[in-house]
């Protein structure tokens, strides 16, 4: 009786380590600040403690061969990225984890009310088939798979640096593999040594993650300052010319004919000079500069261009660096294409919308457009609605994961929309 | 039946919304519902969402709260581009052109010019379109493409792939399909004048069966006639 209630206390402890070991992992993966390396060291001192565990009951080692064998075959043979080779191979190795202490566990308590050979060649086997025809049902399971999908969309969705988890995977394997093999006699004195190893790794990463930090707040604080200084000076301009304008007529009108001349000509290069006939301010603070650089280049006056921001907060508040730079590359193309038609339409509209939705920020871009159109050709590579085409391209975006792009067009109008999900 | 939806907060302005659309259709002799709304709230959304009745919006761009009479008429444009949206504003009409193209907003009113009779002509003229808003609707796996049947010209077929070509007013849409599968999703007034070609008859002026052409409203000579589908064509 007692060693029953030992072996389950020793799987209740691995299962418990485990659990924490996975929590703090995925935690992990918020790092901002320095109250979340704690976690980090929880983490390491966890995966110690079950390593001690792990020593005399199996082989994780062993497992970690074979994850890293199959991580590799699959980052030759398949074209998906690493990361979610790694994900997906992390998921299937625990469940695996979890099925053997499970069917071991079972087997055990069975081996310890009736007595007969667990571990023998006719037993064995049929714990192999139970595990199989588990793994066969998880694979089959909508309920297994749909919460590994939203696992995985939680995973990716954090920004993760996933060398940085992959870093401490390696020392905690390392650690494992090491502890295995040196015998127990010396290890409290290795474990102190590897203690005092990893935490001064942890201590140099969180001093330069802390600096990186610091110096990527500056520069986003510095780019706002630029940004708004260029709007000011935008509408300086504007003012400025103006006034110009018309004091150049005030002189005009008292000039000797040939100073008119001149003075005509002036007028007229101010006047036809770039306009918006927008409010920069209209649009999200960092995405108005990529407007205005877009619609710069049309440079005349004929373009009806109307911006319209729903969105109250800091846009880089909601949406991830990484989501943020997606969606200027994705308007950026879009905004292209759609200045392109509409200027050789004749309504010449272009509208943008920006909207703040439950979990995504929507971005709309309409544009009147004339012309011919092959509809099965929108979004592939080298295409555009005129006819030369160079290369711009929409498909590339199509294909993202944080990013989503839609194509609708109704008459003459030509809708895009963009969908980037929130943080 | 036709319904009419009002969104405004100015009791006189609603008043006067109310006698035009009484008037209109006294004349017309048609029933309608008249419902109005001083701000968007759910019952709006739930009478934007249903689909029953033909309807009218007549919105007031300013309005109090966050959501104005244009956030509105996206929310309506979502799903419903069959109901006709007319603008009431006291603003200039800055974005106007912007608003009539992508939202298909039938006019923009202003509020304290000559509001009353221009809402009249407005209506008679949506009596008298009889609500032709219907759609060819044709889904890719690029794009959605929806184009009213009344901005169809005629169709053709392209020659070297397995295309066909939509003719409209401003564009011309080359799609994957075949000239009988488009027929299928066309009404009445689209007939076949040749073996490649499908034409809207409301655009077509003249029939010239002897030299195998017709002429359409813009002018535009086609030369796919021919006199096998004349029966067809002058039924």
């Amino acid at each position: 009786m007692n060693n029953i209630l030992l072996f389950i206390f020793n799987y209740f402890i691995v299962i418990l380590t485990m659990t924490v070991l996975f929590k703090t992992y995925y935690q992990l993966a918020k790092i901002e600040q320095i109250k979340n390396h704690i976690l980090e060291i929880i983490m390491i001192l966890c995966s110690f403690l079950e390593i001690f565990i792990a020593n005399y009951l199996s082989a994780i080692f062993n497992c970690i061969l074979c994850l890293s064998f199959f991580i590799l075959v699959e980052k030759i043979f398949t074209k998906k990225r690493l990361s979610e080779i790694v994900f997906y191979n992390v998921v299937i190795w625990l469940f695996l984890l979890l099925l053997d202490m499970l069917i071991m566990l079972g087997f055990n308590i069975v081996n310890l009310i009736f007595t007969f050979e667990v571990n023998s060649l006719i037993i064995r086997p049929f714990g192999t088939v139970v595990m199989d025809i588990f793994l066969i049902w998880i694979t089959k399971s909508k309920l297994v798979i749909n919460t590994i999908d939203k696992i995985k969309n939680y995973v990716f969705n954090l920004d993760v640096s996933i060398i940085n988890v992959i870093v401490v995977f390696i020392i905690y394997f390392i650690l494992d593999a090491v502890v295995f093999i040196k015998l127990k006699d010396r290890i409290v004195i290795e474990s102190i040594t590897f203690i005092s190893i990893i935490l001064l790794v942890l201590i140099v990463r969180i001093i330069f993650n802390e600096i990186n930090l610091y110096n990527i707040k500056k520069t986003n604080q510095l780019l706002i300052k630029n940004n708004e200084f260029y709007i000011t000076l935008i509408d300086n301009y504007r003012v400025f010319k103006h006034n110009l304008t018309s004091k150049l007529i005030g002189i005009k009108a008292i000039s000797s004919p040939k100073a008119s001349k001149v003075i005509n000509d002036l007028i007229k290069e101010y006047n036809n000079s770039f306009q918006t006939s927008f409010d920069l301010k209209d649009a999200p603070s960092g995405i108005n500069g990529l407007i205005y650089e877009k619609i710069y280049n049309f440079n005349h006056q004929e373009l009806k261009i109307s911006v319209e921001n729903k969105i109250n907060n800091d846009i880089l508040d909601i949406i991830s660096p990484r989501s943020y730079n997606l969606l200027c590359e994705a308007l950026g193309v879009v905004l292209d294409n759609a200045l392109e038609a509409a200027y050789k339409s004749k309504e010449k509209v272009i509208y943008l919308r920006f909207l703040e939705e439950e979990k995504t920020i929507n971005v709309l871009v309409m544009n009147t457009f004339e012309g011919e159109l092959e509809i099965e050709n929108i979004g592939k590579l080298n295409y555009t609605t005129k006819k030369e085409g160079h290369g711009l391209g929409i498909y590339s975006l199509l294909n993202k994961r944080k990013i989503n792009l839609k194509t609708k067009i109704k008459n003459n109008v030509f809708t895009n929309q963009i969908t980037v999900m929130k943080k | 039946m036709i319904k009419f939806v009002i969104v405004e907060d100015e009791k006189s302005v609603q008043n006067t919304v109310k006698k035009v659309i009484r008037k209109i259709s006294i004349l017309n002799d048609t029933e309608i519902e008249v419902k109005y709304y001083s701000k968007y709230d759910k019952d709006l959304q739930k009478e934007i969402n249903e689909e029953l009745y033909r309807k009218v919006y007549i919105l007031d761009i300013e309005l109090e709260g966050s959501i104005s009479g244009i956030d509105i008429a996206h929310k309506i444009r979502e799903n419903d581009w069959d109901s006709e949206i007319i603008f009431i504003t006291s603003h200039d009409k800055m974005f106007e052109t912007v608003y009539r193209s992508i939202l298909d907003v039938f006019d923009f009113i202003e509020k304290f010019h000559d509001m009353e009779s221009r809402l009249e002509r407005d209506l008679k003229l949506i009596y008298n379109q009889k609500f032709d808003k219907k759609m060819l609707k044709i889904y890719s796996r690029n794009a959605d493409l929806e184009i009213y049947l009344k901005n169809i010209l005629y169709i053709t077929r392209d020659k070297e792939d397995r295309k066909i070509i939509i003719h409209t007013k401003k564009v011309d849409f080359k799609i994957v399909s075949s000239l009988n599968d488009i027929l299928e999703k066309l009404d009445s007034r689209f007939v076949r004048t040749h073996r490649g070609c499908i034409v809207n008859r409301d655009h077509v002026v003249e029939y010239k069966y002897s030299n195998g052409y017709f002429v359409l409203s813009n002018g535009k000579r086609v030369d796919l006639l021919s006199k096998k589908y004349r029966k067809e064509i002058e039924k």
